[in-house]
């Protein structure tokens, strides 16, 4: 196994648990996480948060959520894992 | 209006611009415009944060000596309230929340831009472009409160001079 799939286990699991502290906005219908390496081949954490398609979301919600994934973006930061967190927004509609 | 908030009005409109079934060229290049609004807000108050008499033709001609890579090298140790020692002898303190949320955006917007700009594999979904035209105005307006502060001064110091804060001196 080589250093950077270690790092990739440790922050999957560190990436879970900080995830569970927090209560998901009442839009975001799942997230995803893959862990690979950015474009300047550095580890990776790389998190989608799926919006339901039914959901409106105007400027108040698109502030609020930015904000959410903002404070979460810190949080795993703070939790001293190994790849950045790229969060993402998304929504087919 | 500067160039950095033209683009920024300009990654808003183009996330908007169809009101039914955007077009991948229109979201792409407002998640672009959303990260050269950052980017240059950025090199454009750095400067003149190191060098506030430079003429237009010096400030103009500095503005393209910032690199894209030392950048995100330099946003990634201020993107946590602990920053690296050899940073943090200088700032005196820990990172502040407007701070990181600087440092973290410019992360997210670069990687965002590369793919928007690049990577054909990904398609892009209206409130994603529409994501990080918010993240960038959230960025704006952490810099808005900072911007008059130590540590903006030293942030500007280290974007133009990365490799200074490799290692402690």
């Amino acid at each position: 196994m080589n250093p950077t799939a270690e790092n990739f286990d440790v922050d999957r699991q560190k990436v879970q648990e900080i995830l569970a502290r927090f209560s998901l906005p009442s839009e975001i219908e799942k997230v995803d996480t893959e862990f690979d390496l950015d474009s300047g081949g550095d580890p990776a954490v790389r998190l989608t948060f799926h919006v339901r398609d039914e959901a409106h979301i105007g400027q108040e919600e698109l502030e609020r959520l930015t904000k959410f994934l903002s404070e979460v973006t810190s949080a795993l930061l703070q939790g001293n894992i190994a790849g950045f967190p790229y969060t993402r927004l998304e929504q087919k509609v | 209006m500067s160039l950095p908030s033209d683009l920024l009005e300009q990654a808003d409109h183009l996330s908007r611009r169809e009101r039914q079934r955007p077009r991948q060229a229109s979201l792409r290049r407002s998640v672009s415009c959303s990260y050269y609004a950052v980017f240059h807000l950025l090199t454009a108050e750095a400067t003149s944060h190191v060098g506030p008499n430079l003429t237009l033709n010096a400030t103009q001609r500095i503005q393209r000596w910032f690199d894209h890579g030392d950048m995100k090298r330099v946003c990634g140790m201020f993107s946590r309230p602990e920053a690296p020692r050899q940073l943090s002898t200088i700032l005196g303190g820990p990172v502040s929340s407007d701070m990181q949320t600087i440092a973290q955006s410019f992360i997210q917007l670069q990687e965002a831009r590369l793919d928007a700009d690049y990577n054909l594999a990904v398609t892009w979904t209206r409130l994603t472009a529409q994501q990080y035209a918010q993240v960038a105005k959230n960025t704006f307006a952490a810099w808005t409160r900072i911007r008059r502060t130590h540590e903006s001064n030293v942030f500007a110091l280290a974007l133009l001079s990365a490799k200074l804060f490799d290692k402690e001196r």
